[in-house]
């Protein structure tokens, strides 16, 4: 308790300081929040739909860290994480991980073996801009995102000629980061090299509720404090960008990332083995991501070409010791992705009010996933294409139309044509209030597990398919030196054939479309920020209100319907507070996750209730305090992350203790 | 002014945030539990039981196996039994249980432990562990008691008094192209004890309880997962076949009947291919059979003619979830059915009479999965 105050203290001093205070406002960390002005507000491309951007505050801010982390404190996604450096899920707006498409600089980096991104193994310290795609607004960029489209981009600054930084982390846990970004180029060329190596032994210290034993002096049931083990996590990688600009209208590009990402994957904390007689999983997740552009920008006329690869390997091994007997080996499975993506999309502007887009996907897939124990396994090769043209009208300068049309073939499947239609309208033309609607039809094809894993793969599978309505309203407030922008949405989205894997009689777990599924919510963004004097304040914030239920009861089983589906959240927010003075800053992160339900019945009756079948609401804060400083060219900074402030006690998937309050100092280098 | 205000969202908000308790949820959620057992009987010939406990593997990796009580005579149901007398959560996939005297060994598979409590007050007594991936627990005697395993290629031996592993007996064939044995329940014939191996296996081990040594094999079907010895002292084993796709075959599952004495295969009841048979168990004087082939069978064990279906199940044919645990009362005959529904929300127990007709009905845990009959204190 005595440190809350203490912060209590600290903020109301930070406050108190006069506005009017001396000194030179130093640049050289300053973070430069995403621009907000009515063009981005009120755009024909956008019209109808969402879009939200991660604001580069935000990046800096965890720049050691994974997107999983970003997603989770800086966005209405909630992330279901299996602890620190494990995997993490996304699950956007109440639907499942596979409903998430993600694109890295335009390359679909899906798993198209699991459907889904492990988002806890993508660094941020890749990320140049985040932005999400809500709901229907994915329909332009990819068909299967009934949830909506996480994009990770990387960008240019032409006027570089060289620059760089270097950050080094140290942390709780024997955590350790070392991160470095060269930028060299003129003009025409710009080069970006980026590399970094992460580790952490992730051994904290916790109480263990799930084990106990009798005390011999009291007889009652002690729980030991234990240490967190073989959860250790590492990575390393690299990223290689370069751009050409022979002209002024002609940019091409080529990007390369790189990772080796090892990690062990703990035993449930009620496992009891012994120095001699123990089991260990342990991960490998390799990648290998490439993707070439060349963008032609005319006047009117605009060609853009993309080919892509991702190379992505997964490995997964348990080993059991069992006393004297060598090391055995029960699981030993090994899966290889290939896909190989093609598009070439054109934009063409009729008239200034109205723009044509159209675009060609032809897609590539190749999987291999085999296990050497049991021999099971599976080998699939296939061809996806998809075109896609959109028509985005600003009828009047007050209202804007969209309208998009997707078609994807393929293999043994027949898929819906799906589209998105909508519009945006602003009422007041000195005021940016945007009012937006639009009704969409997405799909979603059964991932290739789900068809073919053996066994449970189920090639009859039908695509999840479902409708979505969606509105909002956009507000920004632009001031000299205040800003405010506030998104608020609601949706309700129809999704049939949802894919579920279920026991069969035979004892393994089989794929089926199972049931229709109503997902339902409010989605609630608000950013403000203001300068005075030598002060920047900034505060920036969501809240999801998720409804996800099932229609009908699951052959009939009692309780399976109206119910919230496991793991969703029905409420979650969070916020980033952040005060700047002559390079000193503070942030204060806060995050809150609603109750969480494990079953498809959630009763209120204590049989019902925590810690079988139910996690409790979670409330996280965290502070980082730092000071950035010039040299010169050179700028210098340090920075002190307070990780679960209140050293709070809680579990983020079911029994599953995660770390008390934890340190990071991170020093860093710029020129 | 709005510096103001934001100077005062700083600490509004750190001043309410540390509200988390995990202590008091613990508290909050404990539900009924039930009185400890008084009662004694010193009829020795009736030895009605007087509960069954009903294992529960939960979700596997979330640590929320449980363990239910179900009072035959009052038809009262108490969930959580473990967790709500002991605050301790019993751990992940809760596998089998077994009575030895007054104590309940409770196998606890991925935990690598089995817990073991009083079953009359239901209060921890100790554990034991340092097990891989252990399944079932058989006594052979009040100090040895053998624990057969997933993935170790052994069968533990363990002192049930000491709860401390005191050996163990290799079942390791060195197959270089599958991981064998994995041995599952065990059965005792005279000295010795037979053991199904079930994960991409065909055979029935016999071990020598004397000598704790392997000494013979059998061959049935594929995936053999379930045993029980009849009155005559037939061993009777359940196959499920294997499924479609495996590298290690699939065939038509069976019920096949050995002859324990010669351990020779006298006959076999072959089922449709994409069949599963689970789940064999006998009724109290080993007369009857009852087994789960997605309906609930039964056979009388001098029948020539092929089982019947005794209760059907009410799920679609295609459905994959449902029945999942199968337990036959010993005094009464009466039929203890577990469905595990989908998985993912808590099961329900359904009583029947020897005859088929339900008696009652009762929610439990997560993929409830076997039953294990209590007798009254002597």
């Amino acid at each position: 308790m005595p440190i809350r105050y203490a912060f209590y203290l600290l903020f109301c001093l930070a406050a108190a300081i006069p506005a009017s205070g001396q000194g030179i406002v130093d640049s050289v960390f300053s973070l430069q929040p995403v621009a907000i002005s009515s063009a981005r507000l009120f755009t024909k491309e956008e019209a109808g739909t969402k879009e939200t951007r991660v604001d580069s505050l935000v990046l800096l801010e965890k720049i050691n860290l994974s997107l999983s982390d970003v997603l989770a404190e800086n966005t209405t996604v909630y992330i279901k994480d299996y602890g620190r450096g494990a995997l993490a899920t996304a699950s956007f707006r109440g639907t499942s991980p596979t409903h998430t498409q993600v694109s890295w600089n335009g390359l679909n980096i899906n798993s198209p073996m699991l459907g889904m991104v492990d988002f806890s193994l993508i660094p941020v310290y890749i990320v140049d801009e985040l932005s999400l795609q809500h709901g229907a607004a994915s329909v332009s960029e990819h068909s299967g995102g009934l949830g909506g489209h996480i994009a990770i981009d990387n960008n240019v600054n032409w006027n570089n000629t060289l620059s760089g930084r270097y950050y080094q982390g140290l942390g709780s846990f024997a955590t350790f980061d070392e991160f470095a970004q060269i930028n060299l180029g003129n003009k025409k060329l710009q080069s970006k090299t980026r590399a970094y190596y992460n580790y952490s032994k992730n051994n904290y210290p916790f109480i263990n509720k799930q084990q106990g034993t009798i005390d011999p002096r009291t007889g009652e049931i002690v729980n030991p404090t234990a240490e967190n083990l073989d959860a250790d996590f590492a990575k390393k990688g690299f990223q290689q960008e370069i751009y050409f600009k022979p002209a002024s209208h002609i940019v091409a590009s080529a990007r390369v990332w790189g990772q080796d990402a090892h990690r062990s994957i703990p035993n449930v904390l009620s496992y009891e083995g012994s120095d001699t007689t123990y089991k260990k999983n342990r991960q490998n997740d390799r990648t290998l991501k490439g993707v070439v552009d060349g963008n032609y920008y005319g006047d009117a006329f605009r060609v853009k070409w993309k080919s892509g690869v991702d190379y992505q390997q997964l490995l997964y091994v348990l080993k059991i010791k069992n006393g004297a007997q060598p090391e055995q080996q029960p699981v030993n499975s090994g899966s290889t992705m290939l896909s190989q993506v093609n598009e070439l999309k054109l934009e063409y502007d009729l008239l200034p009010s109205i723009r044509i887009k159209a675009s060609a996907d032809a897609n590539y897939f190749n999987i291999s996933t085999q296990d050497s124990v049991t021999h099971l396994g599976y080998r699939e090769e296939r061809m996806e294409y998809s075109i896609y043209g959109g028509l985005y009208f600003s009828l009047t300068h007050k209202l804007n139309l969209s309208l998009e049309l997707r078609k994807d073939w393929l293999p043994s499947t027949l898929t819906p044509l799906i589209y998105q239609a909508g519009f945006s309208y602003k009422p007041f033309v000195q005021h940016e209030l945007v009012v937006k609607t639009s009704v969409s039809r997405n799909f979603h094809n059964p991932t290739l597990n789900d068809l073919y894993w053996q066994p449970g793969g189920n090639p009859n599978l039908l695509p999840e398919q479902g409708y979505t309505l969606e509105g909002g309203l956009d507000y920004a407030l632009i001031g000299r030196n205040k800003k405010l922008e506030t998104q608020l949405s609601a949706y309700y989205s129809d999704i049939d054939n949802w894919i579920q894997w279920l026991p069969n009689i035979k004892g393994y777990w089989e794929a089926q479309n199972l049931r229709n599924v109503l997902s339902r919510g409010i989605e609630l963004n608000v950013k403000a920020s203001m300068e005075v004097a030598h002060w920047q304040w900034s505060a920036q914030g969501c809240y999801a209100l998720t409804r996800t239920t099932s229609t009908e009861a699951i052959h009939q089983i009692h309780g399976s319907e109206g119910n919230q589906l496991p793991f969703i959240p029905a409420h979650s927010g969070n916020a980033l507070l952040s005060a700047d003075y002559l390079g000193f800053y503070l942030h204060y992160q806060y995050q809150y996750i609603g109750v969480r339900n494990m079953l498809n019945s959630n009763y209120e009756t204590l049989d019902d209730a925590f810690p079988f079948y139910r996690l409790y609401a979670l409330h996280l804060s965290g502070i980082s305090v730092g000071k950035d400083l010039k040299l010169h060219r050179l700028g210098l900074g340090a920075e002190l992350k307070v990780s679960n402030l209140y050293n709070e006690t809680y579990r983020n998937v079911l029994n599953r203790f995660m770390p008390g309050r934890s340190y990071t100092l991170l020093l860093k280098l710029r020129f | 002014m709005l510096r103001g205000y934001f100077a005062l969202l700083f600490p509004l908000i750190l001043f309410s945030m540390a509200c988390m308790d995990d202590e008091a949820w613990y508290d909050l959620n404990v539900s009924i539990q039930p009185q400890a057992d008084t009662a004694q009987t010193d009829t020795l010939q009736y030895r009605k039981p007087i509960g069954v406990f009903i294992t529960h593997e939960g979700n596997f990796m979330y640590d929320n196996a449980s363990l239910s009580y179900y009072d035959i005579e009052q038809k009262q149901v108490y969930n959580h039994v473990f967790y709500n007398v002991n605050h301790l959560p019993l751990g992940d996939v809760a596998q089998s249980m077994s009575l030895h005297d007054s104590l309940g060994y409770i196998v606890v598979n991925n935990s690598g432990k089995i817990y073991v409590i009083n079953v009359y007050n239901y209060q921890y007594v100790g554990k034991i562990t340092g097990l891989v991936s252990p399944r079932y627990i058989h006594f052979i005697s009040d100090t040895k008691a053998y624990v057969s395993d997933l993935y170790a290629k052994s069968i533990a031996i363990v002192n049930p008094k000491t709860l401390e592993v005191t050996g163990s007996i290799s079942v390791d064939n060195h197959n270089p192209s599958f991981y064998q044995h994995a041995t599952e329940q065990m059965v005792a014939f005279g000295r010795y004890v037979f053991t199904n191996c079930w994960s991409y296996d065909d055979k029935i081990l016999v071990i020598d309880t004397e000598a704790d040594r392997l000494v013979d094999s059998l061959t049935v079907l594929k995936q053999p997962n379930s045993m029980v010895l009849d009155k005559y002292n037939k061993l009777w084993v359940a196959c499920d076949g294997g499924h479609q796709g495996s590298a290690y075959g699939y065939d038509t599952p069976g019920l096949v009947k050995i002859d324990a004495e010669t351990r020779t295969i006298e006959k076999i009841f072959s089922f449709d291919l994409e069949d599963g048979v689970s789940e064999l168990c006998s009724n109290g004087t080993g007369d009857t059979l009852f087994f789960l082939n997605r309906h609930v069978y039964r056979h009388a064990v001098v029948s020539e003619s092929a089982p019947e279906v005794l209760i059907e199940s009410s799920y679609e044919p295609g459905y994959t979830g449902g029945f999942y645990g199968l337990g036959v009362d010993p005094a009464t005959s009466e039929i203890y059915i577990a469905d595990a529904q989908d998985y993912i929300q808590r099961g329900v127990v359904y009583r029947y009479s020897s005859r088929g007709k339900l008696i009652d009905e009762f929610s439990v845990g997560i993929a409830p999965g076997s039953f294990c009959f209590k007798l009254a204190r002597q």
